[in-house]
């Protein structure tokens, strides 16, 4: 199973404030669902076409609708131009399965740009006719190796009246694309995009631009030991057993790192550069993926993960996967490495929580945990969890 | 060159380990001790309920934000003579 790497952003026609084009997004369990619309005119009257045509959609699609459904519930909903007497915004479909299979519906926008190893690859467009509307459609599948990039005509025409006569033009942009490093993550492709974009344009874009870049990213087993086990006699044991086990090992727990750290004759060292007055700084073992400190760091990761299932919230997590502090880095792995969860929760009671004055008891990390798993099952991991 | 390790784990951050590093990292600085001493974090000392711990000299000992100046004029600064 992948992790769906997406990322998008725009410049604004120059002179404007608003963006007439518009980007909705979708998770859902086994796939994610974006549509790119660009709406007729710029400023106002083209961000409310751009948003009703990507918000219908989205919502349409997601609820199992159709796209015959969806294309004619739009055709019926958008407002009607005064000034043009058309009701017009343009759209670009596109659904991705966990497991890598694509589906792209494209409408007046230019053609997507599918790219495998620095290499564009060809793609098999089907015409149909809809209320009148001509609409492409083709599926393809995608890999680690693979990046998709859908824009709107911002960027194909980008330069026109200034540095180009013509604009970028799509056999530029395809061109462009392919060379960019294949390692890069979704939101570098669409800044390195924009960016040129903006160059050509001299920084007054003359019209509205969006780019939009998917990736996918290999997910993998992630083995969470968080606790020193109850009976500290079978610490060595255990420890061998998660270790050993498939997938990456993470450790959350200050005694738990040092029991790793010892069984292993390893060194632990701490990253002070990585520490906030929120949260602590994340350690370091020879073959562990991640050590951070436990309740704390878990509470905080907890709460990115619970925006992140949010559609309302999922942009600010978003952003805060990328920081640098302990649990971004945690939530980051879980959101986008992890694809199967094992959680080996530590039963050994720390003798400070049973002081009434630390908020932080045992049963508070037992319900965090539980939210824990909770919340990555909502995501669609497969989550197991180990009493030891 | 030796090393004042304090714990970052959970009740000794949440007790303060945060500010008490950078005091000690300022009083090291103001005292010119920049080549004798040097500030590492650490995960559980062990000593949850003495938070926060400071390891030093092979010793723990149980510092506050607010005594984190007394801690280093009695055991830090006072040990270089």
């Amino acid at each position: 199973m992948y992790f769906i790497d997406t990322s998008f952003n725009s410049l604004i026609k120059y002179g404007e404030e608003l963006c007439g084009d518009h980007i909705e997004q979708a998770r859902l369990n086994d796939c994610t669902i974006l549509v790119l619309s660009d709406g007729l005119g710029s400023g106002v009257k083209a961000n409310i076409l751009a948003t009703l045509t990507s918000k219908i959609a989205v919502t349409m699609l997601k609820n199992g609708s159709t796209l015959e459904e969806t294309i004619d519930t739009i055709v019926h909903t958008l407002p009607v131009c005064s000034e043009r007497h058309l009701a017009y915004s343009t759209f670009t479909i596109i659904k991705i399965y966990n497991d890598g299979r694509g589906y792209a519906a494209e409408f007046d926008n230019p053609f997507i740009f599918l790219i495998r190893n620095g290499q564009t690859v060809p793609l098999k467009r089907e015409k149909r006719e809809l209320n009148g509307k001509t609409i492409y459609e083709c599926s393809f599948v995608m890999d680690e190796y693979t990046l998709l990039v859908a824009v709107s005509d911002g960027v194909v025409h980008a330069g026109v009246g200034r540095s180009l006569d013509l604009g970028w033009q799509w056999e530029n942009v395809d061109k462009f694309i392919k060379n960019i490093d294949i390692s890069a993550n979704a939101f570098d492709v669409t800044d390195s995009v924009l960016k040129e974009c903006g160059k050509l344009y001299e920084d007054m874009a003359g019209d509205d631009t969006t780019v939009l870049s998917i990736k996918m990213k290999e997910q993998e087993t992630i083995n969470l030991f968080t606790g020193p086990p109850k009976n500290p006699a079978k610490d060595y044991d255990i420890i061998k057993e998660i270790l050993s086990s498939e997938g990456k090992v993470v450790v959350c727990g200050g005694t738990t790192a040092n029991i790793v750290a010892r069984s292993l004759g390893a060194e632990l060292e701490v990253d002070l550069s990585t520490m906030t007055q929120e949260l602590p700084p994340i350690g370091k073992i020879p073959g562990v993926e991640l050590v951070t400190e436990g309740v704390i760091t878990i509470n905080k990761a907890l709460e990115i993960m619970r925006d992140y299932v949010d559609p309302n919230k999922n942009d600010i997590a978003v952003k805060k996967l990328r920081e640098r502090n302990s649990a971004s880095m945690l939530a980051s792995i879980i959101i986008e490495k992890c694809d199967r969860l094992n959680m080996w929760v530590g039963q050994a009671v720390n003798p400070v929580h049973q002081n009434p004055k630390y908020p932080m008891d045992f049963q508070f990390k037992m319900n965090q945990l539980k939210e824990f798993a909770s919340v990555a099952r909502q995501m669609g991991k497969t989550v197991n969890v180990v009493f030891i | 060159m030796k090393d004042i390790q304090v714990c970052i784990g959970s009740v000794c951050h949440l007790k303060g380990s945060y500010d008490i590093i950078n005091r000690l990292n300022g009083l090291i600085a103001d005292n010119g001790l920049n080549d004798k001493y040097k500030v590492k974090a650490t995960f559980c000392l062990g000593n949850c309920v003495g938070a926060v711990c400071v390891k030093f000299n092979d010793k723990i000992y149980t510092v506050l934000p607010e005594t984190a100046e007394q801690f280093f004029n009695e055991h830090v600064k006072g040990g270089v003579a």
